[in-house]
């Protein structure tokens, strides 16, 4: 029993020794590695990147990585920052899983702990929030390429840039493109419906919707609003809205309630001259490959549709060379997430020419902060359909659009608006159910 | 004019109700024989809602699922009465509320992690057409849910009136050691109810497929308006749950149309806030003794 038990302890030190010296040979040779690398090399710059990768937004979170890295890729195989003497740019990453609060902190990690020159995300209004206040506060750049609350860029902040158009924008273009269908129909839209779900998303967008259409000229004759989360019927709201009986219904729904009121729609045959939906549930892959012809020439609101590479060669080429890459196309949020990354890029050009990020990291933060703040890139140099970047005071790129894209009887999302984007003219007004089944 | 709308609002709140109905009785059901109060109702319900899901796509016609949906959850239920419940029934009530809510957890984030947190659509033969009654239309899934439910419900009745079995269920319901001593097999009777209760719960989740778009957290409303009715029929009672249930729906619908679409669920809940003040003991309480 004891000589067992010797043994026991022999064979258990014996394993010690060898993991220790194995951990140890992996050690010497990883550090070995590691110096020879960055001394054969050119010097990078380091760039914090804040995304949910993990958690309930990881399908999405994925999709804005990919942007960020195929642009990482792309201007590195270029030769890198080249007013750095050909830096590379090395993203370090930064998980949100979702939460304000996790956003922060992981704002803070990149910044104390990995000494990054900018911040770059955070896709969800909320976490870009709590991550920017954080970057405000140690005064490093935030370039934010993908959230659309309006008020992130009414906070007075300098550090802070945002690259794509807000809600706010997006509602003034919609009014602009109601506008001009009107003008196609002889006036035909005077009267206005909103459904909308009640979230703080929703609400806004409702309230921006009343404001800026009465404003122009408008009668808003109902306001819906329902929850989400516990809607199991739109029958007596459907039928509230046959009463008030609106020209135009204007829409900002998720998913599952975006599918159930357009079928309930359908069975009941309401007929409006045009629905117009604020993107999120309307261009959802679930919704467009379940609608069928309950979702027949609806207009949604979307920042980036994928007809769009017959109207910008610039996105063509981006495009295939992403398909080869990744064998998915891009959409809304990856190419908004490249775009922000060589929007970036240009500005660290700029910044280059007046310090480097090794001879005085905040110095250089300075600088790079004034390269966005007099950045100005032409539209043809990005992907978006957009008239170019330039930030305003606040930090808004005041030349960013949206599109508006309409459901044709294949299924798909054609852009019709603004005209030099469309690839197809609007069917408007919408035909009847009656023409519908014939 | 008005009164096409009053109709159709009432035709709709009637015809969710019955469906909210068929989730409650379970419940009910459970709670009355067991005392046990099942907080992964509405993710049984859920399960149910899924098979037809999968019945659509492979193919199939999603009416098809209902029997499958029923079985499938009933297996379920059986299982989960000699895995989980059974070691519950004289454990404390917190012990009792924790395992059921582990139960909600594991169903819920097991069917995301299976089908993704998507949104799925069912496709039937009823889902689109509309039958036309006067000036009314009704969608046709929508009124074959409220037959359906209708039927369901009878049958369920039946079975605790007019069977042994059912008798069995009864005799447990008002004393459980009485019917030990009489020679009830009391464990083979409960694991039955528990079995019956979410398989009415998942012959709903097949049948609500029908009507609305389904994803992973689809129960929790469910859940919470079965409470509700559980409590409006006198807590333990099936046929007063089912009941309450309609009231649910009924006032959800009646409030949209007249007051507004979105006070609807604040007002049902306020109408069950005001039953329960003048009517502590539930609106069938007494009623509610027998079944």
């Amino acid at each position: 029993m004891v000589l067992h038990m010797q043994r026991k302890v022999l064979v258990a030190v014996a394993i010690m020794v060898v993991a220790v010296v194995a951990v140890g040979i992996a050690l010497f040779l990883g550090v070995g590695g590691v110096e020879e690398r960055v001394m054969g090399q050119p010097k990078v710059i380091k760039v914090g990147v804040i995304l949910p990768l993990t958690g309930r937004l990881a399908e999405t979170g994925e999709d804005l990585k990919r942007g960020i890295e195929f642009a990482v890729y792309q201007i590195n195989s270029m030769g890198g920052v080249k007013n750095c003497g050909g830096a590379k740019i090395v993203v370090v990453w930064g998980d949100s899983q979702a939460r304000p609060e996790r956003g922060a902190a992981e704002a803070e990690r990149l910044i104390v702990e990995e000494h990054v020159v900018a911040l770059v995300g955070a896709y969800q209004s909320a976490v870009t929030k709590t991550a920017s206040e954080v970057a405000e506060r140690y005064r490093v750049p935030f370039l934010n390429p993908d959230s659309t609350s309006p008020t992130l860029t009414e906070r007075g902040y300098k550090w802070f840039f945002r690259i794509t158009p807000h809600d706010g924008m997006f509602v003034k273009q919609q009014v602009e493109f109601v506008n001009w269908l009107n003008k196609r129909c002889g006036g035909c839209i005077k009267r206005i419906a909103i459904i909308h779900e009640d979230s703080e998303w929703g609400t806004n967008v409702a309230r921006l919707w009343e404001k800026e259409f009465s404003a122009a000229g408008y009668e808003i004759v109902d306001v819906i609003s329902y929850h989400a989360p516990t809607v199991t019927s739109f029958d007596a709201e459907v039928e509230r809205l046959k009463r008030s009986k609106p020209d135009l219904l204007l829409v900002a729904s998720y998913v599952h309630d975006a599918l159930l009121l357009m079928k309930t729609i359908k069975a009941k045959k309401l007929y409006v001259k045009a629905i117009l939906a604020q993107d999120a549930g309307f261009v959802s892959p679930a919704y467009v490959s379940q609608v069928g012809d309950a979702g027949w020439f609806v207009f949604s609101r979307e920042v980036f549709n994928w007809d769009l590479v017959q109207k910008m060669p610039r996105l063509k080429e981006v495009e295939e060379e992403y398909r080869r890459m990744y064998g998915v196309s891009l959409n809304g949020n990856s190419a908004r997430d490249y775009t922000g990354m060589w929007v970036l890029y240009y500005a660290l050009e700029e910044a280059c020419k007046i310090v480097k990020p090794w001879e005085d990291l905040q110095k250089f933060r300075e600088a790079l902060r004034d390269a966005l703040a007099n950045l100005y890139i032409p539209g043809d140099k990005l992907i978006m359909p957009w008239k170019g970047v330039k930030f305003d005071e606040k930090g808004q790129n005041i030349l960013g659009q949206g599109i508006i894209v309409q459901m044709m009887e294949d299924g798909k999302y054609y852009t019709v608006y603004p005209p030099e984007y469309a690839t197809r003219e609007p069917v408007f007004p919408m035909p009847s159910w009656e023409e519908r089944s014939r | 004019m008005d009164l096409t709308v009053l109709a159709s609002a009432i035709v709709d709140g009637l015809l969710m109700g019955l469906v909210y109905g068929l989730v409650a009785l379970g419940l009910a059901l459970i709670w009355g024989v067991m005392n046990i109060i099942n907080f992964a109702h509405g993710d049984y319900m859920v399960l149910g809602a899924y098979i037809a899901v999968l019945f659509s796509l492979l193919g199939v016609d999603a009416v098809y699922a209902l029997p499958f949906a029923f079985a499938v959850v009933y297996l379920a239920g059986v299982a989960t009465y000699k895995l989980v419940i059974r070691r519950i029934l004289d454990a404390p009530f917190v012990s009792q509320i924790a395992a059921t809510f582990a139960l909600l957890l594991l169903i819920r984030y097991g069917v995301e992690l299976v089908a993704g947190p998507r949104t799925w659509i069912v496709e039937s033969v009823l889902s689109g057409s509309v039958v036309r009654v006067g000036p009314l239309s009704i969608v046709c899934s929508k009124l074959f849910a409220g037959i359906v439910s209708i039927a369901v419900f009878v049958v369920v009745y039946l079975f605790l009136t007019r069977t042994y079995t059912g008798l069995a269920v009864r005799a447990i319901a008002q004393n459980r050691s009485a019917a030990m001593l009489q020679g009830i097999d009391v464990d083979r009777v409960n694991s039955i109810v528990f079995g019956l209760g979410v398989g009415v719960a998942g012959l709903a989740g097949a049948l609500v497929a029908l009507v609305q778009p389904v994803f992973p957290e689809l129960g929790g409303f469910y859940c919470l308006v079965a409470f509700v009715s559980v409590v409006l029929g006198g807590f333990t009672s099936v046929v007063g749950s089912f009941l309450g249930a309609i009231i649910i729906g009924l006032s959800e619908s009646l409030s949209a149309v007249y007051i507004s679409p979105t006070l609807k669920n604040a007002i049902a809940f306020t109408v069950f806030i005001l039953v329960l003040l003048f009517r502590p003991t539930g609106l069938f309480g007494r009623f509610g003794r027998r079944v």
